[in-house]
C-alpha cells in the first residue's frame, strides 16, 4: 500500500546496516544533479553501512576534487543508447546476468536505482529472483517527459518496449519508490501504481556547507562587493542563475526583474537551446551592458559566483509542452549554503523548501510576474541586512536539519527513522 | 580431464627395456601420419598458463591437430599413457628423478633407499660409480666428484649448477629418445628450458631432425639459480660467474666451474636447434649473443583468453582509497621488499593507500610482515599469498593501480599483460621484457631501473588522476589484446610449424617482421 508521503514521519528505527547497491545511469565524471546526487548518496552509504557499491555505465570514474568512499563497479560493457526497443531487452538481459552476477559476490542488502531508465528492468529482474529489494528514484522531469511523450502516442500504445512503458514498468515493479519532492510524489502517484512511496529530498554535503558558513558567516554585503570586484564585477547588487538554458527555467523572468533595478547586474550561467532568446531579452530590456553569459561554469567557478551574489534565482515554472519541471531545485540549497538569497518562483518541486514555515528565500509571485514590485521588494531587503542574515541562519538551518546527503541517506536507509544529528551535523554547526 | 582417452595398459617402465611397448602406444599416432613432436613441460588441460594455451591452440588448429603429436614428463606417472585433447594426442612420459638419481624414473631412488642393508649400499655404490664415470674427459670426474661432495656436505645457496652433469643416462633423454625412434617425428619442438636441455641428445640420435627450440626465461644467459643477472641488487657486468663467490664463499671455485660447465652445457643444447623461438625482444638480443647466427623468431606469450579474463572480472567494482597490486612470487628479483621500503614514507603519509600483494614465497613475507609492524604499515599492507586467475583478475579490478617493481630483467611480464586485461595501468622499472609490454605514458609509466622516488611519483601521479588512470587502463586493454591476441600468437606458431625446410631462414625472417607483433 503506497504511503501517503503527506504523512508526518514515522517513529525512529534503527538505521539498516545493510550493504547498498546503488545503480545509476548518470555518473561521474558526468557532472549533473543525479550524478553528484549518486556521489553523495553513495559515500554516506558507505559510511552508515560500512560499504556500498555504485554500479555505473563505462567511463564511470571519480574526477579530481571528489572523495570517493564507496566501491565502484564500471560497467565496461555498457550501452546505455540501448534503452528502448528490440536492443533494450537484449540489454536488459546482460544488465540482468551482470546484476546477478554482483548481488552473488557482493550480497547487497538492498538496491536504489537512481534512474529508472536503462539499468531499471534488468535490475530489477536480478534483484527479484535473489530478494533483494529494489527503491526506485524518481527526480521528476524525467518522469513528466515520458508521460507527456506517453499521452501524445509517442512510444505510446501496447509496446511494452517503449522508453515511457518501460519507465512506468520499472516504477511498479520496485518495492518502492522515492522522490525528491512532494510535487515529484504526486506526479508518482498520478502516473503509476506504486507500492510504497516515500519522499527523501535532496541535499547538500555538510562539509559543503561548513566550508561556505565559515566563509560567509552572513549574508556579508560588504564582503560580496569585495568579491564582485576582485571578480571585474560592478559593485551593485549581483543577480546569479546557474543552471541549464531552457525555457522552462524562465530566466528571463530574472531579466525583467534586474531590469527594473538601476544598479543590479546579473550573470547567467550555463548552456542551453534557450541561451540566444535570454541574450535578446536582455538586449530588448535595454540590460545588456549589465548581463554577463560565461557559459558552463565549473565547481570552483559556480561557488565563487554564488559567494559574490546576493540573490540567486530559480523562477522555474512546469512546461506542459515538454514536461520540463523543477523536481527539487538543489539549487536553492546551493545558494542558501553560499549565503546568496535564493529567489524562486516557488512551483513544482521548490515548494518544499521555499515555502515551508522556516522560509529561507524570497517566494514572488509570478501569475504575473511584477517585475517592478519584485524589484522593490528586493531593494528593501538588501538595505535590511537583519532580514537578510535572518533568511542566510534559516537556509543553512534547513540545509543542516533536513537538507543534507547524510539525512537524506538515513531515511533512504530506514524508512520509519527520524533525522537525528550526527557526528557530522554537529560539526557543520 | 575432458575427452581424454586411457592410456592402454602394459606400457614400459623403463625406456630401452621395453621401447617396444612404447612404440606399440604411438604406432597409430606415426602411421596417421603425425610428423612433429611438440615437448613441453605441461599441457593442457592439467596446466591453463599462457604458454601452454598458446602452444595448444596452434596445435589444436585444424590444419596441425592430425600431425602434431605433444609430450610431456609426469612424475605422477609409472607409465607412459596417452591422451586426447581437442583432437590433440598428448603422451604423457615418467618423469626422471632429480640430479644426481636422475638416470631412474622418478621414485625410484626413494623406494629403493628405504629398503636398507645391502641392498641399498649395492644401489648407491652402483649409482655413484655410473655418475662418476659417465664419459668425457678424464678431469670430468673431478668435476662430478666435487657436485657429488657438494650434494653429500652442502650444498651452494641456490643449489649445486648440475645440468652439465645430466649426460645421456638421464632418463628423461633416454625417454624422448624412445618416443623419437617410435614416432619417427620431421620436426621437434623443445618448449622451454627443461625441454631445450634434450636437444643435444635429440640431434646426437638424429641429425637431419629439425628442432625448434623455444626460450622463456633467462637460463641460457645466466646459470646462476636464479637467473636474475645480479649479485646484490647490482646488474653483473661481464659474466664470469662472480655469482659463486657469493653463493658459495668456500667451495667457489668449483661452484665456479659448475656454472661454466652448466652454462656451456645449456648453450651446446640450444645451438643445437635450427631455430629459436624467443618470447620478447629483450631474449631475442640476450639469445641472440649466445646463438651467433642461428635465426631467432620473436612470438611474445599470449594475453590470454579475452572471453573469460572478462568473465572474471565483470562487475568487479573498485575499492576506495589508492590500492595498488604486485604480483608475483615474493623474491629478491621481483623487488617486492625493496619498494617497500623505498615507498614507506609514501605510505605513511596517507592511512587509504594500501599495497596488496599476490604471490608466494613465505621467506619473503615473513620479511615484510616484520617489515610493516616495524613502521606501523600492517594495516596498509595485505599479503594474499598465492592467488588463482579468477581471484587475480578480481583483485586487479579491486586496485586502482598494478605496479611491477621487478629489480631483475624479467624475460618476458606477464603482469602488463594481465593487467592489461583488466584495464589496469602498469608502473614498472624500465628493464628487460616488461620495458616493451608497457608503453610509457599511454598504457602505464616506466621508470628508470632502481629509481625509486620516480616509480612512486608515477604511482602517485596515477592514483591521483583518475581519469588518466581509466584513459590508461582502456588503452592498456586495447594494446594487449590486440598485439597480445592468443590467435595472433597461435597463428604465428602455425607458420612456424609450416615452414618448408628449405626456405627455413627466408621464412623465418620474413615471420619475425611481418606477421608478429613488433618488439
Amino acid at each position: 500500500m503506497a504511503h501517503d508521503p503527506l504523512d508526518p514521519p514515522p517513529p525512529p528505527a534503527p538505521a539498516s546496516r545493510d550493504k547498498v547497491l546503488v545503480v545509476s545511469v548518470d555518473a561521474f565524471p558526468k557532472l549533473g544533479g543525479i550524478s553528484t546526487m549518486t556521489h553523495h548518496l553513495a559515500n554516506v552509504f558507505a559510511e552508515l553501512t560500512g560499504q556500498s557499491l555504485l554500479l555505473a555505465p563505462a567511463g564511470s570514474h571519480v574526477p579530481d576534487g571528489y572523495e570517493r568512499r564507496y566501491d565502484l563497479i564500471e560497467d565496461w560493457e555498457s550501452d546505455t543508447q540501448a534503452r528502448a526497443g528490440a536492443a533494450a531487452l537484449v540489454e536488459d538481459r546482460r544488465i540482468e546476468a551482470l546484476t546477478a552476477r554482483i548481488i552473488a559476490h557482493e550480497q547487497p542488502g538492498r538496491i536504489l536505482l537512481m534512474h529508472g531508465f536503462y539499468y531499471g528492468p534488468g535490475v530489477i529482474a536480478a534483484a527479484r529472483r535473489a530478494s533483494v529489494p529494489v527503491s526506485a528514484y524518481v527526480h521528476g522531469t524525467e518522469l513528466t517527459s515520458q508521460m507527456i511523450a506517453l499521452e501524445r502516442g509517442a512510444g505510446a500504445g501496447a509496446d511494452a518496449t517503449a522508453l515511457p512503458r518501460r519507465l512506468l514498468s520499472v516504477l511498479e515493479q520496485a518495492d518502492e519508490v522515492l522522490t525528491n519532492s512532494h510535487f515529484t510524489a504526486g506526479l508518482v502517484s498520478r502516473h503509476a501504481r506504486v507500492r510504497h512511496l516515500r519522499v527523501t529530498g535532496v541535499g547538500l554535503s555538510l562539509s559543503r556547507l561548513g566550508g561556505e558558513r565559515r566563509r560567509s558567516p552572513w549574508a556579508s554585503p560588504s564582503l560580496r562587493r569585495d568579491r564582485r570586484r576582485a571578480m571585474g564585477l560592478a559593485e551593485g547588487p549581483l543577480f546569479a542563475y546557474i543552471g541549464r538554458l531552457t525555457d522552462h527555467k524562465r530566466v528571463d523572468r530574472m531579466l525583467r526583474i534586474c531590469a527594473e533595478m538601476q544598479d543590479a547586474t546579473c550573470v547567467i550561467a550555463g548552456e542551453g537551446p534557450a541561451g540566444q532568446a535570454l541574450a535578446a531579452c536582455a538586449a530588448d530590456l535595454g540590460i545588456s551592458s549589465r548581463c554577463r553569459f560565461p557559459g558552463r561554469i565549473g565547481e570552483a567557478e559556480k561557488w565563487a559566483l554564488l559567494r559574490a551574489a546576493n540573490f540567486s534565482f530559480l523562477m522555474s515554472e512546469f512546461d506542459p509542452r515538454t514536461g520540463a519541471c523543477e523536481g527539487f531545485g538543489i539549487g536553492l540549497l546551493e545558494a542558501a549554503a553560499a549565503g546568496a538569497l535564493p529567489v524562486s518562483s516557488g512551483a513544482d518541486g521548490m515548494a518544499d523548501f521555499m515555502l515551508g514555515p522556516e522560509r529561507p528565500g524570497v517566494v514572488l509571485p509570478v501569475a504575473p510576474l511584477d517585475a517592478r514590485a519584485s524589484a522593490a521588494l528586493l531593494s528593501r531587503l538588501l538595505a535590511d541586512e537583519a532580514a537578510m542574515d535572518g533568511f542566510v541562519l534559516r537556509g543553512r538551518r534547513m540545509i543542516s536539519n533536513r537538507y543534507n546527503w547524510s539525512s537524506v541517506a538515513r531515511m533512504i536507509l530506514s524508512p520509519r527513522q527520524q533525522v537525528a544529528p550526527s557526528r557530522e551535523l554537529r560539526d557543520a554547526g | 580431464m575432458p575427452d581424454d582417452a586411457q592410456a592402454p595398459p602394459g606400457i614400459i617402465g623403463r625406456p630401452g627395456a621395453e621401447a617396444a611397448d612404447l612404440a606399440a602406444l604411438v604406432r597409430p599416432l606415426r602411421d596417421s601420419g603425425r610428423d612433429i613432436l611438440v615437448v613441453s613441460d605441461k599441457y593442457p588441460p592439467h596446466s591453463v598458463g599462457g604458454a601452454e594455451i598458446s602452444l595448444h591452440l596452434c596445435c589444436s588448429r585444424p590444419e596441425l591437430a592430425g600431425r602434431v603429436v605433444v609430450a610431456v614428463f609426469s612424475p605422477a606417472q609409472a607409465r607412459p599413457g596417452l591422451y586426447w585433447h581437442d583432437g590433440v594426442a598428448v603422451v604423457t612420459l615418467p618423469d626422471a628423478d632429480p640430479w644426481p638419481v636422475h638416470s631412474r624414473p622418478f621414485g625410484t631412488h626413494r623406494a629403493i633407499s628405504s629398503r636398507g642393508g645391502w641392498a641399498r649400499v649395492r644401489y648407491e655404490l652402483y649409482q655413484g660409480a655410473g655418475f662418476l664415470f659417465a664419459g668425457g674427459r678424464p678431469w670430468h670426474i673431478a668435476d662430478r666428484a666435487a657436485a657429488l661432495c657438494f650434494e653429500l656436505w652442502g650444498k651452494p645457496r641456490g643449489g649445486i649448477a648440475s645440468d652439465f652433469g645430466l649426460g645421456a643416462r638421464w632418463y628423461r633423454m633416454r625417454a624422448i629418445q624412445a618416443l623419437i625412434g617410435a614416432l619417427a617425428p620431421h620436426r621437434v619442438l623443445l618448449d622451454n628450458y627443461r625441454s631445450i636441455l634434450l636437444g643435444s641428445g635429440i640431434r646426437r640420435r638424429w641429425p637431419g631432425i629439425e628442432i625448434t627450440a623455444v626460450v622463456r626465461d633467462n637460463r641460457f644467459s645466466c646459470a646462476r639459480y636464479d637467473q636474475s643477472r645480479q649479485i646484490g641488487g647490482a646488474n653483473c657486468p661481464r659474466c664470469r660467474f662472480q655469482c659463486a663467490t657469493v653463493d658459495a664463499p668456500r667451495q667457489r671455485f668449483w661452484h665456479r666451474r659448475h656454472l661454466g660447465l652448466s652454462a656451456r652445457a645449456r648453450q651446446r643444447a640450444l645451438a643445437a636447434a635450427d631455430r629459436v623461438v624467443v618470447t620478447s625482444g629483450y631474449l631475442r638480443r640476450e639469445v641472440g649473443a649466445l646463438t651467433g647466427a642461428a635465426p631467432i623468431v620473436r612470438i611474445p606469450n599470449p594475453g590470454g583468453h579475452l572471453g573469460q579474463t572478462a568473465g572474471f572480472i565483470r562487475g568487479v567494482p573498485e575499492a576506495p582509497g589508492e590500492n595498488l597490486l604486485i604480483i608475483g612470487m615474493l623474491n629478491e628479483n621481483k623487488g617486492q621488499l625493496a619498494f617497500l621500503r623505498a615507498a614507506a614514507d609514501w605510505l605513511c603519509a596517507n592511512p587509504r593507500r594500501h599495497v596488496h600483494l599476490a604471490g608466494r614465497g613465505e621467506r619473503i613475507a615473513g620479511q615484510i610482515r616484520a617489515f610493516a609492524e616495524r613502521e606501523g604499515l600492517s594495516r596498509q599492507i595485505t599479503l594474499h599469498g598465492y592467488l588463482g586467475r579468477e581471484a587475480l583478475f578480481r583483485l586487479m579490478r579491486r586496485c586502482q593501480v598494478v605496479v611491477a617493481p621487478a629489480v631483475w630483467p624479467e624475460p618476458f611480464g606477464r603482469v602488463p599483460l594481465e593487467a592489461g586485461l583488466a584495464r589496469r595501468p602498469v608502473v614498472a622499472f624500465a628493464c628487460g621484457g616488461l620495458a616493451e609490454s608497457i608503453d610509457d605514458g599511454k598504457t602505464g609509466f616506466l621508470a628508470p631501473p632502481a629509481d625509486y622516488s620516480t616509480l612512486i611519483e608515477r604511482i602517485g601521479r596515477l592514483m591521483g588522476d583518475a581519469a588518466l588512470r581509466h584513459d590508461m587502463g582502456m588503452r592498456a586493454y586495447a594494446h594487449i589484446s590486440q598485439r597480445y591476441d592468443l590467435d595472433r600468437v597461435a597463428r604465428a606458431f602455425l607458420d612456424l610449424f609450416e615452414l618448408p625446410a628449405a626456405d627455413r631462414l627466408e621464412g623465418t625472417a620474413r615471420a619475425g617482421s611481418d606477421r608478429l607483433p613488433r618488439a
